[in-house]
């Protein structure tokens, strides 16, 4: 490990001060004089045709300025796919979509206004789950899917209620499953859950009579969001201004575009008018997205020395109503299908397809935590059966450098160490060894583990910007646009400047929160890239500066520009330290004794895009992962296998994240991932009843609370530096979360014997499984 | 969340009054409850009338035979009471397992009962060691039994306007145990719950969440009472004849079979417990 | 209904006009410009709009503002000293007890009361105390941390004022 001056160390959050104090502000603190405030009606049905909307009576009401609704507003929007109305158009294709909404003077009076806002439906067939939307004579969600736009890298089918097929082809399928000793076929599946980011959505508009539009938005990608409400809304970039507040958690969940469009559209009926929406509770459930659900069938060939030589998987997501984002997790899903194993066949067909549900879209794991649900318990399976302990199957079948990886991308020492991660696991689990003895006999104790991978999911443009600005002091301005939406970006970002700066970052302050009028370019903070890509923008951006400090010191030191070195304080002749000018005397532009002045203000731009290719359309072969993180999870569990009730000893992972940053926020990474895995392993799950969704409240989506920790949680950090990311850190923000469910999972079977293939994890269902296996 | 009156009177006598002067009216003790509904709309009250300040009694009160608990006295208090943990501890569990702390330094105990959840959690407590509700309509005062105050979902005794005032307790030497399974360990509503009481080997059973109203057995109950020894074979029929009494629904907390489930491993448990046989 | 009432916050009195349904949360938030007590629910069920009420922490989503005259409320604003941090503040920070902040005004509230009442809880105390506060960001690890921390300065501070 290099000797790093700011770097893997804990520096203290910048934004810590803010958010103790109570100084952030986040969307909701956010007031205006003469605001508006705005509410949407919801509609009640999963499917109908809207026969009518009459607004007469709320719009006639006293303090509601503006109605909107389809007739008014009939913009589309969506990141990958523009299938997703602003309001219901036509028809409404799941519980919660907007039909209609209000401006008002105070938020009682456009809740009063909403419900005189009369609709009229004729109800559809219900597409309730995957079955329903794939049966043959299947009602279509979205007759029109081929008229819609889309990027040329997804495939909707026509006529059916796919919009995305990916298929996945590697090495001659048939001959592996030929080939194979025993083969293994197993289905498992997962339910919708909710982001949870503890701060409610919500979006402040102005629509200014000459056409400007700025918006303020608790969103994860102020500058994806300019570009789909200009699109939606047919307007130029440089007439859309963004400006991000601190936001109070993302997970994705504030990715891509939201809820924004229906302040906008109000701002656009009441000109002149600032609107404030804020979502509640319930509409955050209802009206933004989800992580889809899921169903897969995995088939894996075994050779006789227990490696995997062939595998064939077919997952299918459950989309929802509208597909916009949620595309591109198809996408991501089916072109790291297989997970991280060195396999030689593969046939790999991943589909997403439409139903009357919430809108699936990107979270946390990015149809990793899905895939890997079914891998990682499938490999369990074949262990388990083989006789092989989990871990060696594993070690021996996992990538390793040499090996070639699902698209077609080889594995190189650079790209991380699975194997030691699964060591570290096993090592913190005592591995091989039996838990310790319970009290009762009915009382059943196992141990589990799982392996993940994931490269950040993003278009193969996917590009970042940032700037290094110097003041007069020689302190140093760093302006990104990476958003802070908890993860500690601004944090690490500033320290990866300082040290390309050679300077303490204690000398350096982070312009963090972006306005897309002033801020530098960023595509989205999504992905776990910001760090990574970001990080690299940066350190183009300190090269910059630096270079331009040179270029004026040469003139006057007399030297070469490439006789120069900067060490954070002066630029001095390489070799000659003597021979120097302090940085404040250079970076506003050197001033000679007669008054005489060459140069200026020194700013750095860097910016930074990764080189991808588009995959193949036939085979998915091709070039998609800018970076791999490879991690470990364990478990220990106990089980009352009277109750079923299920109590979590421990849990541990192991990722390696290249060089860490800042300690403690990366711990903080990962261990918040792994309780928010935790939660979808054993709690979490969004129930329909009648294709309306039955728990829109935390009365009945429970999340983790402090008291539901394990007895132990540790996180472990391998550092294998990647030779792309700065300074060799690589991304880590979603990974936690990801093979938490599988390694619980495991850890059951290890204690009871009963398999479980369908999240979550509850008491309730441990308990059903052991009556079955009984 | 609708507009509405909000009365602050100064007795007991005046709430009542001012209760029965419409059909849409709502008492306010804790709130946790009432505002919530209200919020959603399921409530849109004419006039909230605030218990907190109409002299009702609100603290914890020890007396040589009997110890008082007003209605408005919070969770909170009797779960950290030293002598409601001494010496009914646990109706202290039960309070304390109730919501979140926050919510249990505002919401009342008054409010949990009156509320009339089948899940209610300080209910098994107050029905096994035998408490007594004193109820005031402003005017005549009259005692229930607490398992008799329950009639249904969100239903009881109280006529209209009629309130809950005290809370009896009988001073005991008996012991008991409260169980509360959750989806999560806390800040959850009951999946099921339930108290196992014993006084002078006679035993008080009490099941929530698995009928319209807390249920207490007394068939269950009888089989222990009539047993000269306890053994665990008597505690399995005793636990059969729980499952047997009790009609659990299937709800977004658990299937009815799960419900039954549960009950009988811990009710059994339980009993285990009081008796001193291993189970 | 409206009415005018005094609230007394942070040991100042405020005469404000509100109406009967508008919360605590709302009226600290919308009419007396302290923000730090946030809505993430409105259903007394995540803590985030946490103050100290007459004492004890509780939802101010799920008290009305009319409720509320004559009690003293403290908010995040109150407990921060004019210029610098309170000590569990700082511990917060030091500890990496913050991610995405949205929770933390309602974490520090209830730390604030628990270590009032119990200046060395066990940390199974602490995670009873706190189990009424969501986070969805750390998994609880480090604001457990930074708790035991907090603890550990409070009473240092203590120590020295005696």
């Amino acid at each position: 490990m290099k000797n790093f001056i700011n770097l893997g160390r804990d520096v203290n959050r910048l934004d810590g001060y803010d958010k103790v104090s109570g100084n952030a502000k986040y969307i909701a603190d956010y007031e205006f004089p003469g605001m508006l405030y705005a509410k949407v009606l919801r509609s009640p049905h999963p499917h109908a045709e809207i026969i009518s909307i009459n607004t007469s009576a709320a719009e006639k009401m006293e303090g509601v300025i503006a109605v909107t609704h389809s007739g008014k507003c009939s913009h589309k929007m969506g990141l990958y796919l523009v299938d997703r109305p602003v309001f219901a158009t036509g028809k409404v294709r799941f519980k919660g979509e907007p039909v209609a909404a209000v401006a008002a003077l105070t938020e009682d009076i456009a809740a009063a206004a909403i419900k005189k806002i009369k609709v009229k439906y004729k109800m559809l067939p219900l597409v309730d789950n995957i079955e329903d939307a794939l049966d043959k004579n299947a009602t279509l969600v979205h007759p029109d899917l081929m008229k819609y736009s889309y990027l040329p890298i997804y495939y909707p089918k026509k006529g059916t209620n796919i919009f995305n097929h990916f298929p996945l082809r590697k090495g001659d399928i048939k001959k592996g499953f030929k080939q194979s000793y025993k083969i293994y076929e197993n289905e498992f599946t997962l339910p919708q859950i909710q982001h949870v980011p503890m701060e409610p959505h919500g979006a402040i508009a102005k629509w200014d009579r000459n056409d400007k539009l700025t918006v303020y938005s608790s969103v994860q990608s102020p500058f994806t969001l300019r570009n789909l409400l200009r699109l939606a809304f047919g307007l130029s970039h440089k007439d859309v201004r963004v400006i991000a507040p601190y936001v109070g958690g993302g997970f994705g969940g504030k990715a891509g575009i939201n809820m924004e469009p229906l302040a906008v559209a109000l701002a656009k009926e009441a000109k002149g008018k600032w609107i404030k929406l804020i979502f509640s509770r319930e509409e955050v459930f209802l009206g933004t997205t989800v992580r889809q659900a899921m169903r897969a069938r995995v088939k894996t060939g075994i050779a006789k020395n227990g490696r995997i030589i062939a595998e064939e998987i077919e997952m299918i997501f459950d989309g929802g109503a509208y597909a916009e984002y949620g595309t591109n997790v198809v996408r991501a899903a089916g072109y790291t299908c297989i997970g991280p194993y060195d396999i030689k066949n593969v046939k790999g067909d991943t589909y997403g397809v439409y139903t009357n549900h919430l809108v699936g879209g990107a979270f946390r794991g990015f149809g990793h935590g899905e895939l890997h649900w079914a891998v990682e318990s499938q490999m369990d399976i074949i262990a388990n059966d083989l006789k092989m302990d989990p871990a060696e199957f594993r070690r021996l079948n996992v990538l390793k450098p040499g090996s070639i990886n699902s698209m077609g991308e080889k594995i190189t020492k650079h790209t991380g160490d699975m194997v030691a991660c699964i060591d570290a696991v096993a090592k913190d689990l005592k591995w091989g060894k039996p838990s310790k003895k319970p009290a009762k006999p009915y009382i059943k104790r196992g141990k589990g583990l799982a392996v993940l991978e994931k490269a950040p999911a993003m278009p193969a443009n996917a590009t970042s910007c940032a700037r290094v600005k110097f003041n007069e002091d020689a302190t140093v301005i760093v302006q990104f646009s990476g958003m802070e939406i908890g993860q500690g970006c601004i944090t690490a970002l500033t320290q990866i400047a300082a040290e390309r700066l050679k300077m303490d970052v204690s000398k350096l302050h982070a312009a963090g929160l972006p306005d897309t009028d002033f801020s530098p370019y960023e595509w989205q903070t999504v992905a776990s890239r910001i760090t990574w890509a970001v990080g690299n923008a940066i350190i183009n951006a300190v090269d910059d500066a630096h270079e331009k400090i040179k270029k004026v010191a040469s003139k006057v030191l007399k030297v070469k520009a490439s006789q120069l070195d900067i060490d954070g304080e002066k630029v001095f002749v390489i070799g000659n330290k003597g021979k120097s000018i302090a940085l404040p005397l250079i970076i506003m532009g050197y001033q000679y004794p007669d008054g005489h002045t060459i140069g200026g203000p020194v700013e750095g731009v860097g910016t930074f895009t990764p080189h991808l290719t588009n995959l193949d359309a036939k085979t998915g072969q091709g070039h998609a992962a800018a970076e791999w993180t490879f991690g470990c999870e364990g478990a220990e569990i106990e089980v009352d296998t009277r109750t079923g009730e299920l109590k979590i000893l421990n849990l541990v992972g192991a990722f390696d994240l290249g060089t860490v940053i800042n300690p403690s926020t990366a711990r903080g990474q990962i261990i918040g991932g792994m309780i928010q895995g935790l939660g979808s392993a054993v709690l979490e799950e969004l129930k329909y009843k009648d294709g309306k969704i039955a728990n829109p409240s935390f009365v009945d989506y429970k999340i983790p609370t402090a008291a539901d920790l394990p007895d132990k949680i540790k996180h472990i950090f391998i550092q294998t530096p990647d030779d792309g990311g700065p300074f060799g850190a690589r991304a880590i923000g979603e990974h936690p979360m990801i093979s938490i469910p599988p390694a619980i999972a495991n850890a059951i079977y290890d204690a009871t014997g009963v398999r479980i293939k369908a999240l979550p994890l509850t008491d309730e269902k441990i308990l059903s499984s052991l009556k079955e296996k009984k | 969340m609708e507009n509405f009156e909000f009365i602050s009177p100064i007795t007991i006598k005046g709430a009542v009054s001012q209760y029965k002067k419409g059909a849409n009216n709502y008492y306010l003790a804790g709130g946790t409850d009432l505002i919530v509904l209200m919020r959603e709309g399921i409530l849109v009250p004419e006039k909230i009338i605030d218990l907190k300040t109409a002299g009702l009694p609100s603290g914890i009160k020890k007396l040589k035979t009997e110890i008082r608990i007003g209605a408005l006295a919070t969770l909170s208090e009797i779960e950290h009471s030293s002598f409601i943990r001494k010496e009914i501890p646990f109706l202290a569990e039960a309070a304390g397992k109730l919501g979140s702390p926050l919510t249990r330094n505002r919401a009342t105990i008054g409010g949990n009962l009156c509320n009339a959840s089948p899940a209610a959690d300080t209910a098994t407590p107050l029905i096994a060691v035998g408490a007594k509700f004193i109820l005031s309509d402003g005017k005549k005062e009259r005692r229930v039994k607490a398992e008799e105050f329950f009639k249904g979902v969100k239903q009881t005794v109280l006529k209209k306007g009629e309130l809950l005032k005290e809370i009896v307790i009988p001073r005991s030497a008996g012991k008991g145990i409260f169980y509360k399974k959750s989806r999560i360990k806390l800040v959850d509503l009951a999946t099921v719950n339930m108290t196992v009481y014993r006084e002078k080997k006679k035993y008080r059973i009490v099941i929530g969440a698995c009928h319209i109203t807390p249920l207490r057995i007394r068939a269950a109950e009888e089989k222990l009472n009539k047993a000269k020894k306890i053994d665990l074979a008597l505690i399995n029929e005793t636990a059969e004849i729980v499952v047997k009494t009790i009609k659990p629904i299937s709800d977004m907390r658990g299937s009815a079979e799960y419900r039954k489930q549960l009950v009988e491993t811990h009710v059994a448990r339980l009993i285990g417990e009081l008796a001193g046989v291993e189970v | 209904m409206s009415k005018d009432i005094t609230l007394n916050v942070n040991g100042i009195d405020h005469h404000v006009n509100i109406q009967g349904n508008e919360t605590l949360l709302k009226v600290l938030r919308d009419k007396l410009g302290l923000t730090a007590a946030k809505e993430g629910c409105g259903a007394g069920e995540c803590g985030a709009c946490a103050v100290i009420y007459n004492g004890s922490p509780a939802s101010s989503c799920l008290i009305l503002a009319v409720e509320a005259e004559g009690v003293e409320i403290l908010t995040l604003e109150g407990i921060t000293p004019k210029d610098h941090l309170h000590p569990i503040q700082q511990a917060f920070i030091d500890k990496g007890a913050v991610q995405c902040g949205f929770c933390t005004p309602g974490m520090i509230i209830t730390t604030y009361s628990l270590l009032k009442s119990n200046p060395d809880p066990s940390e199974d105390e602490i995670k009873k105390a706190i189990s009424g506060n969501l986070c969805r960001c750390t998994g609880y690890v480090q604001i457990i941390e930074a708790i035991r921390e907090a603890a550990r300065r409070l009473k240092r501070v203590k120590g020295r004022r005696k």
